[in-house]
């Protein structure tokens, strides 16, 4: 399984960005930039503000961390169908599909994160880690969050018609509220509870403390993701198992 | 350790617009090392169904599928192809999901599939002929325990197609086979075990001609 | 014979493992054992010491309400946590740090060779001066933040042993509070001098005016005893200014303790000091007996005392206020966790950090084996 995963990966990269000028450098490249660019104009936006609020680290790491996620159910979610004919191949498995490309989005997303988190950092904008193991435990947690989620949108793509349809909107809804953006210090308490079932927020509470350190209060409780992950991980590959069964290759 | 594969009470349903489709019926089928099978059937009997079933493409709606043996890809497949990979890749990919040294393979998939350099381009740039060759040569680099050939097609001149045969049926004859096709030929001169598919049932023959007996009344 | 089999094999087996994925090991195994190693076997054990303090206003009724709390909990609002700052700063100064040297010699005490390698202060005597000690002092020995819910200075103090620890943190705290009293003191006495000056013209101005108007009454013959006079109007000057910071006083208590029973006392005090004011007042004005050119100067006399009257009224009241004012200001110090000698030693936190070191050392070799695969097959 490991070298189906290699060999996977290793093929999807060179179809994705191909040879030509940066080639490969372009899966680091492209959510760096995009990070990047976020994280610009949301220091522009608070420049005014007399605050000593990090806005730029604080945006940077909620996005880069972020991405894990949001990259790979769009990438996972066609996984299969875009690559229905390896599937000839009685080695490779659908889970292997989806495998690589949540593999690919994670290694993608990170390289871009640290690069850009150095690139900051030069500059004064992004400071050394507070905390690196809770930095850490943070990115682990959302990638798991993420491969759990991608499991699960693969799977959906076969065993519903409708979901195509709706994920764009689902996506974007979900960023919105998934507390990458905004600290859970910043909502009033009634409505913090809510949001705090999502466990995006937690982690993104971890991964900003991890970062910051205690310059804000955070709200967290690192079990919380951890159960929601293992559950969502089981229900990922149980889904996928079924949809096996529905696959129709052409 | 026995190299078999094995389906068990395998049935294949579609959901289709008015209802359901069973292209296959209950099969029960036990291939061995070294048989050589050959399936006729007609076009909609479930050919198709059968051998990617076989192949491990689907899975079945009920029923087993017990593999002990190294099993190809329907030859001659192309769907495995990225189309803006080139030929190497494409090689390096297939020779990384079965663990053998690319290295090792270029030269002869090179020469067998006559593209020149070709080689080196995207595979869309190629014509079927091309394609083809392609997709045949890699499937003869890799040493399997069964090929799965679904209708014989002719690809190529009359050199490369005995060059193939040459690959195919002598070089590895003690190999397993499993021929589906509605042609006759092949599996008269080669299989030892003969199918009809008649609308997702799957009958055994004794002999070629009693095979093609009941087939030809279909 | 059979078992040597076994074992030749699995050495190849683990042999030639090792040659395909030597990145790994390099990367990964290799640094883990390393940390583990560390961890376990030579890293010195941490002892902390915390201890919380708060630093508050008279004025400070310790919780906001409504938006300015609201502000104050998004960070945005401006110097929400200054006198916490002032005393972070304090502490991390160069002048606790000399004064911890003086007082417990931290600075041999932390290139003592009881410390690990990694924890050393300037382990290769590359530059064992108070600057660099400085830094290492900052960062390692002690560490102070604010918790921003309540604006809660948090000290701890880190040595390998806890009753330096222990020593450490106590030692801290009162020099801060020494600090603060010092600071408090400036501060001020500062603030009140100017109004205190100006008070003690007011003060000085009216006592001449009235020794002259005395001399001059004297002269003029027309009262006696000479005295008198005198002493009564520097008296009712010192009636006038009894009743002015009563009177503030009153105004003070009703509008913060309405139902306060010194009210009653007060306003007692307020009406007998006004009855005996005006007595002295007739006295004064009832030992002037004669009317003539000498009165006009006389009433001229009285208009410029009641002049400076005034301005000491107005002199009392603005020190008074500038007095209560500076009173609010006043910092204190408030220990609201004192240290407590630390039983257990908190760091290093063994399987945090080999769970840090092993995930990051992963990712490093999973992004290299990404980038050196990519380049290859880039190249072809």
């Amino acid at each position: 399984m490991v070298r189906v995963i290699q060999a996977l990966v290793m093929r999807e990269l060179i179809t994705r960005y191909g040879r030509k000028n940066i080639g490969f450098l372009w899966a680091f490249f492209e959510p760096a930039f995009f990070a990047f660019l976020v994280t610009i104009v949301w220091t522009f936006v608070r420049m005014h503000e007399r605050s000593t609020f990090p806005i730029t680290a604080f945006i940077y790491i909620g996005y880069s961390n972020g991405l894990l996620w949001r990259y790979t159910i769009t990438q996972c979610f066609h996984a299969i169908s875009a690559n229905q004919g390896l599937l000839y191949h009685s080695i490779v498995k659908p889970v292997d599909l989806v495998i690589s490309r949540w593999l690919l989005e994670f290694l993608s997303v990170t390289g871009g994160a640290i690069a850009l988190g150095l690139l900051f950092g030069g500059f004064g904008y992004v400071p050394i880690p507070y905390d690196f193991s809770y930095l850490l435990l943070g990115w682990i947690l959302m990638a798991w969050f993420g491969l759990a989620m991608g499991l699960i949108f693969a799977a959906l793509s076969i065993l519903s018609e409708v979901v195509e349809h709706f994920i764009q909107a689902f996506l974007y809804i979900f960023w919105i509220l998934s507390g990458s953006l905004f600290a859970a210090e910043f909502l009033p308490p009634n409505v913090r509870e809510y949001f705090l079932y999502l466990p995006t927020l937690h982690i993104a509470e971890i991964v900003r403390y991890g970062l910051l350190g205690p310059i804000m209060n955070y709200y967290y409780d690192i079990s919380y993701p951890v159960f929601f992950n293992l559950i969502a991980l089981s229900v990922g590959f149980f889904l996928l198992r079924i949809a096996e069964r529905k696959i129709e290759v052409e | 350790m026995e190299k078999f594969v094995r389906l068990e009470n395998v049935n294949k349903i579609f959901p289709i617009k008015k209802g359901v489709n069973y292209a296959l019926r209950n099969i029960n089928l036990t291939i061995n090392y070294g048989d050589r099978i050959g399936i006729l059937g007609l076009n909609g009997s479930g050919k198709s169904t059968l051998i990617r079933i076989i192949s491990g493409a689907t899975k079945p709606t009920t029923g087993k599928v017990i593999k002990r043996m190294k099993v190809s890809w329907p030859l001659a497949f192309q769907g495995g192809f990225q189309g803006s990979l080139t030929g190497l890749d494409n090689l390096k990919f297939i020779c990384r999901i079965y663990g053998v040294d690319w290295k090792e393979k270029v030269s002869f998939v090179q020469d067998f599939a006559e593209l020149g350099k070709y080689f080196y381009e995207p595979v869309k740039t190629y014509s079927s002929g091309m394609r083809a060759r392609l997709a045949f040569a890699l499937s003869i680099a890799i040493d399997f325990d069964c090929y799965l050939i679904d209708e014989i097609v002719a690809v190529g001149d009359q050199r490369f197609q005995h060059r193939c045969k040459v690959e195919l049926f002598e070089k590895k004859k003690d190999r397993t086979f499993v021929i589906v096709s509605h042609s006759p030929h092949h599996i008269k001169d080669f299989c030892n075990r003969f199918f009809v598919l008649l609308e997702g049932h799957l009958l055994e023959f004794e002999n070629f001609d009693q095979a093609w007996d009941f087939y030809s009344k279909l | 014979m059979k078992i040597d089999d076994l074992n030749g094999s699995l050495k190849k087996i683990f042999i030639s493992f090792l040659k395909k994925n030597i990145y790994f090991f390099i990367l990964v195994i290799l640094p883990f054992f390393l940390s583990l190693i560390y961890f376990t076997l030579i890293s010195t054990r941490v002892y902390v010491c915390e201890s919380k303090i708060v630093v508050k206003t008279f004025g400070d009724s310790g919780s906001l309400s409504g938006i300015s709390a609201f502000l104050k909990n998004l960070g945005l609002a401006e110097g929400t946590s200054s006198y916490g700052n002032v005393l972070v700063n304090y502490i991390q100064s160069r002048d606790v740090m000399l004064a911890l040297d003086k007082g417990f010699k931290i600075k041999d005490y932390y290139s003592s060779k009881e410390w690990d390698l990694l924890k050393r202060f300037d382990l290769l005597h590359l530059d064992p001066s108070y600057e660099n000690f400085l830094e290492f002092y900052r960062k390692f020995v002690v560490n102070t933040y604010i918790e921003p819910k309540y604006n809660i200075v948090i000290l701890q103090t880190r040595a390998k042993d806890p009753d330096f620890a222990y020593a450490l943190n106590q030692q801290i705290l009162n020099l801060s509070e020494n600090f603060i009293n010092e600071m408090n003191k400036k501060v001020y006495s500062s603030a009140l001098s100017y109004f205190e000056n100006r008070l003690e013209e007011s003060r000085t101005k009216v006592k001449s005016l009235s020794e002259k108007i005395a001399k001059f009454l004297i002269k003029t013959a027309v009262v006696a005893p000479e005295q008198q006079i005198g002493v009564l109007l520097q008296s009712t000057a010192r009636l006038k200014e009894q009743l002015i910071a009563k009177e503030l006083e009153l105004s003070r208590l009703i509008s913060l303790a309405p139902k306060n029973p010194k009210i009653n006392d007060l306003e007692r005090e307020i009406s007998e000091l006004k009855a005996e004011i005006n007595k002295n007042l007739e006295k004064i004005a009832g030992s002037s007996t004669s009317i003539g050119p000498q009165a006009v100067e006389l009433e001229m006399l009285k208009a410029e005392l009641n002049l400076l009257m005034k301005e000491l009224e107005a002199n009392l009241s603005a020190y008074l206020q500038a007095k209560n004012q500076a009173m609010m200001q006043l910092l204190f110090v408030e220990t609201v966790e004192a240290p407590i000698k630390p039983d257990a030693p908190v760091e290093p936190r063994i399987l945090k950090s080999l769970f840090t070191i092993f995930i990051l050392c992963f990712i490093i070799w999973a992004l290299y084996w990404f980038i050196t695969s990519a380049a290859r097959e880039h190249a072809e």
